[in-house]
């Protein structure tokens, strides 16, 4: 287990303060936030090259705040993987095994290991330099799992990959966690990039921990707004809440009321998921699905490749997400038509506004 | 697209300017080698035959040879480890320390050489040169620390560079697999900085063999002293009464051998350009910058 106590770095203007975190034996952390937020600050700590100015870092029972790279037992991958140049795919595994002074008969056996679960048997007498992105990401990998390490730190692996190889990738990089059963930690600006791999997801503002929880969780349930913006939600509407038998009902723009399974009164924000807005062509009567249902018209459909986002007037302006364009092309609406919106309760997330 | 006239008149501006940067530089090198075919243009194979038949000049090239070659072995020892530690390392001072560098690298030699015999005619200096039993100014040992400084700071430039060249992250992942900072010096940043390295070995090497003005005013000239001013172990290895190639150059030409001096000169720029020449074969030109 990784145990990050109240870890406080200063660097000129930029502050991480009170940063206290804990990472799961064999799990796929990552930790996510915008450039300039502090995560690899954060990483760079924990893998020895930058000391923070207080706080502990603890793996595995052990105090290692103050311990060297060489004496962390760590797995460290930079950006783009940082293959030594002027050695072989075998010289660059077998040189964390070197560095320990393991015999020769043992380095053989792990390279054979490596290589054989790593696919990596054919380039091992090749030079780093004409190697694809997957194949310098696995020999990384082999490099840094050569030593069996307590835990292998990655600084956004996958930044300068194009999206269709860094999708199967990131696939790779999973797969090679789950059959190692290593502790990953993983940093990154993308979403898309760790929403399949991740086991847990932190969110980092500028030198803060904003929210540690599955990535679900996350989606469905952020602390703040900046957590809501920054996964891409886009309907956050400001309004003032009572309770109700069931919940709470929120009125915002002193016209629409939404019903929501959340326990929060005052002033708040109430955030709805684009993807879990329901839309039909068909009139549905509010009585037919109880609560939350409104009369709207599109104003607005974008075509994202992948998906296709509609923008519907309900009194408020709600962004919607349907799936592939064939699924929206079967629903046969149109700009400018009139839909019936429907919003699960429990779809409807309330926080506090500050 | 279509072109308005002013973008026109852009372009035709270009080539003017261009054409003149051209013309400047063609003159520039016309100018280099006229400087340099007129040193060869003097210098004819029989005045290299009478330089090369000539005892004193192979005493100068062995003089000149043994102590460059010391100049650079100590460059190497003190300016790789001081050229990586300014690379790598906030040293408190790093701004005044490259000041100081790039300082020594514009000075002209022969106020280098009348500082060196300042710093070693400075009292308590001179008596611990005394209680040792030697006097560094105008000694042989001199020739080495007044090529020394020069070769140095063009030593510590190019080394600077090669290692400024190559990513910490390699070290940063080599020491998390466990690698001591001694044994990712040796097999991750030397490597990698090896061509740099080699430059600047060239380089101080070079500005050794070619160092004139400190050696002149700090060590002298050794030709017309007596035999029994030399120690048993220089008349052994052949090194008395001789001076380095640009002192030697000098003396010939003061006393009349034009022809051995420019002869002189010409070896110098053979050599000279030969390092050179080496250097943007291996790939280290930038060290020139």
């Amino acid at each position: 287990m990784i145990q990050i106590k109240n870890l406080n770095v200063t660097l000129g203007n930029f502050i991480m303060k009170n940063i206290n975190l804990k990472i799961n034996t064999g799990e796929y952390f990552v930790l996510l936030g915008p450039t300039g937020c502090g995560k690899t600050v954060l990483l760079e700590c924990l893998v020895g090259i930058r000391k923070p100015d207080s706080g502990e870092i603890w793996i595995d029972n052990e105090n290692i705040t103050h311990k060297y790279p060489e004496e962390r037992h760590i797995g460290y991958l930079p950006q783009d993987f940082t293959l030594f140049p002027n050695m072989t795919v075998q010289e660059n595994i077998e040189f964390g095994l070197k560095a320990q002074k393991k015999d020769k008969k043992y380095i053989q056996s792990v390279i054979n290991m490596l290589a054989e679960s790593l696919n990596l048997s054919q380039l091992l007498s090749r030079y780093t330099q004409g190697l694809s992105g997957g194949e310098k990401q696995r020999v990384a990998l082999a490099r840094a799992l050569a030593i069996e390490p307590k835990s292998i730190f990655l600084d956004e692996p996958l930044n300068a990959i194009d999206e269709n190889t860094r999708e199967r990738l990131s696939y790779e990089l999973r797969s090679i966690h789950d059959k190692f059963g290593t502790t990953f930690v993983h940093v990154s600006h993308n979403l898309e990039e760790i929403s399949d791999v991740a086991d847990r997801v932190g969110i980092m503002n500028f030198g803060t921990l904003e929210q540690v929880d599955t990535i679900q969780e996350i989606l469905r349930h952020p602390v703040n707004q900046y957590v809501a913006e920054f996964t891409r939600t886009k309907n956050i509407f400001p309004g003032s809440s009572i309770s109700t038998d069931d919940g709470c009902r929120v009125l915002v723009n002193n016209t629409i009321w939404f019903h929501t399974k959340s326990k929060l009164v005052g002033n708040v924000l109430a955030i709805i998921r684009p993807e879990e807005i329901h839309f039909n062509k068909r009139h549905l009567n509010p009585s037919e699905l109880d609560k939350n249902v409104f009369s709207g018209k599109i104003v607005k459909i974008t075509n994202k490749g992948n998906f296709i986002r509609l923008e519907i007037d309900i009194g408020i302006l709600l962004t919607v997400c349907t799936m592939a364009y064939i699924m929206y092309a079967d629903t046969g609406v149109q700009k400018e038509d009139t839909v019936s919106v429907y919003i699960p309760p429990d779809a409807v997330h309330l926080i506090k506004k500050i | 697209m279509l072109y308005t006239g002013s973008e026109v008149k852009h372009v035709s501006g270009s080539k003017w300017f261009i054409s003149i940067l051209y013309a400047i530089t063609v003159l520039f090198i016309l100018y280099v080698c006229w400087l340099f075919l007129s040193n060869t243009g003097h210098t004819d194979i029989q005045s290299i035959l009478q330089l090369v038949n000539r005892n004193w000049f192979w005493r100068s090239v062995k003089l000149s040879l043994v102590t460059s070659f010391i100049t650079t072995i100590i460059a190497i020892l003190i300016g790789i480890p001081a050229a990586y530690a300014l690379s790598r390392f906030e040293i408190p001072g790093k701004t005044f320390i490259d000041i100081i560098f790039a300082s020594v690298i514009v000075l002209p030699a022969s106020s280098i050489g009348l500082c060196l015999i300042v710093a070693f005619q400075y009292e308590p200096v001179l008596k611990i040169q005394e209680a040792l039993g030697f006097r560094i100014v105008h000694s042989l040992p001199s020739i080495v620390i007044a090529q020394l400084v020069h070769a140095i700071a063009f030593g510590i430039k190019a080394w600077r560079v090669a290692f400024d060249n190559v990513n910490p992250r390699f070290e940063q992942v080599a020491r998390t697999l466990g690698s001591s900072r001694i044994r990712t010096f040796w097999k991750i940043t030397l490597p990698q900085s090896k061509i740099g390295i080699i430059a600047g070995i060239i380089l101080a090497w070079t500005r050794a063999m070619a160092e004139f003005g400190a050696v002149l005013l700090f060590s002298s000239t050794f030709r017309n002293r007596h035999i029994s001013q030399f120690s048993d172990i220089t008349r052994f290895l052949g090194l008395d009464r001789a001076d380095i190639l640009p002192i030697s150059m000098l003396l010939e030409i003061e006393c009349g051998n034009i022809e051995q001096g420019i002869a002189i000169a010409f070896v110098l720029l053979m050599i000279t350009v030969l390092s050179v020449y080496t250097l943007n074969k291996i790939g280290g030109k930038g060290v020139l910058s």
